[in-house]
């Protein structure tokens, strides 16, 4: 020992975690996929009042932002398997709820948290865009699915990429707690490590390194990802 | 119904998890005067540029903004203890948990505050500074009378989120053996077997903390703009 921070054992630490790292950065792009659909979905439902899924919409909203990441975990954790075996016993479907993997779990919690934010995001930026562009749309023909799609979703992608960049970042660091509900990821593999030699500063300083680089490599990711998709309005604007 | 959700037990038990609400009331607390005092002069710094330490805070405010909290808070919790008793203080281990809990919440407040004081003090006109030094006061004396309570203002509501991201972030403090609302739920569930319902209570007092405290920032807010007019 001798040395306050042992280096070599920072780098032997850095390679045993570091087989971790896909498993983190997985759970992060499973999650976004899910709540993006889930936020652009509640997102249009709140644009287009359409009746009683607007109220569902503006609740879901209101909650999955009150709630701590935390305990949407545990109420996820606990809650699902109760809903499942409801769900068997009234119905005889076998949903397999005792073998559900925690992973499962964590997805779910986290895309429902998620979600609520991106739900936000989303409608901020479609109401960014210009009503005249979805009347102009229509004017020439096209249905109200091809208007979204071909043109309010790429300006409302350029307003909205920054928010999602945000949101995913701290997505990658929500997936630390899922560890709580037993899914050994990044910290959880460093914890269960560190029970074991009581090596605690190295290990989540290694750990923490370890964030923080997956933090600016996808930072500047989005820098680049930002430009690309906002390139054509270069054209437009004189 | 009854075997799957008990929901009397969820009436029954909330009282005794919202006594246990002043823990993550007392954290925010501390925190959000501690943060914001750091963040406004982690924010001057990177103003004025001070050499060294302008570079020191560049670096602190990346890393607690690019590292999960909980990843932070093991840190300052498992890690520092062991740095200080390395180096030769074998007390440190008497040091309540909630120490360190108040410690890692004030630097990850004071990291986010720092970026929203910084912008909230650029705001601030310039000839405001310009009329305090004409008229004879210092820096210093400028900065706390006349800057930093505009910067405040205009800061008022960026700031009410971070204090209500600082709330739902106590949620967490469980994982380092501060007994607080999440740590009772999880013990009384160990003993009733009954999560899923005290889990359910402690997201319904997160809602109405969340909701109180956006209130009171608005309300904050129509205050201050109601001064300034």
């Amino acid at each position: 020992m001798g040395d306050i921070i042992e280096f070599s054992f920072m780098v032997q630490t850095f390679l045993e975690l570091i087989q971790y790292v896909p498993l983190t950065l997985f759970l992060a792009v499973i999650s976004m996929i899910f709540a993006s659909i889930l936020g652009l979905t509640s997102a249009i439902i709140q644009i287009r009042k359409i009746p009683v899924l607007n109220q569902i919409a503006n609740l879901y909203v209101l909650l999955g932002r009150a709630v701590p990441t935390m305990v949407m975990l545990y109420i996820v954790y606990f809650g699902l398997p109760v809903l499942l075996m409801a769900f068997t016993d009234k119905t005889g479907i076998d949903t397999g709820y005792q073998h559900v993997p925690p992973m499962a779990f964590a997805v779910v919690g986290l895309t429902i948290h998620t979600g609520a934010y991106l739900s936000e995001v989303f409608r901020a930026a479609l109401v960014s865009v210009d009503k005249g562009q979805m009347e102009a749309a229509l004017s020439i023909g096209m249905t109200w699915w091809q208007g979204f799609q071909r043109i309010i979703a790429r300006q409302a992608g350029v307003f909205a990429m920054p928010l999602l960049a945000n949101q995913f970042l701290d997505l990658i660091k929500g997936t630390s707690l899922v560890f709580t509900i037993t899914v050994v990821e990044l910290l959880g593999a460093a914890k269960i490590a560190s029970a074991e030699d009581y090596r605690y500063l190295e290990r989540y300083l290694v750990v923490a390194l370890m964030y923080w680089a997956i933090s600016i490599i996808f930072e500047k990711l989005f820098l680049l990802a930002e430009r690309k998709i906002g390139a054509f309005q270069k054209g437009i604007k004189a | 119904m009854g075997t799957y959700f008990d929901f009397s037990y969820l009436i029954k038990s909330f009282p005794t998890i919202l006594s246990y609400v002043d823990i993550t009331l007392l954290i925010t607390f501390i925190a959000t005067v501690i943060g914001i005092a750091i963040g406004s002069i982690v924010a001057i710094i990177r103003i004025y540029q001070v050499k060294v330490l302008h570079q020191i805070a560049g670096v602190y405010i990346s890393f607690m903004r690019g590292t999960p909290f909980l990843v932070q808070l093991f840190l300052c919790y498992f890690g520092l203890p062991e740095l200080i008793q390395k180096l030769g203080y074998q007390e440190i281990r008497s040091v309540p948990a909630l120490f360190y809990v108040v410690v890692v919440f004030s630097l990850h407040v004071g990291a986010y505050g720092a970026e929203i004081m910084r912008s909230a003090i650029l705001a601030v006109d310039k000839g405001q500074l310009e009329a305090a030094y004409s008229i004879g006061m210092g820096t210093v004396k400028a900065y706390i009378r006349i800057i930093l309570p505009q910067a405040f203002g205009l800061a008022i509501p960026a700031l009410g989120n971070t204090v209500i991201s600082t709330l739902k972030g106590t949620s967490l403090v469980f994982n380092v053996g501060v007994i607080d609302m999440m740590r009772k739920a999880d013990l009384m569930g160990a003993y009733s077997q009954r999560n899923l319902e005290l889990y359910i209570d402690v997201a319904i007092i997160y809602v109405l903390l969340c909701f109180i405290f956006s209130k009171l920032s608005q309300v904050l807010e129509k205050h201050v703009y109601h001064f300034k007019s």
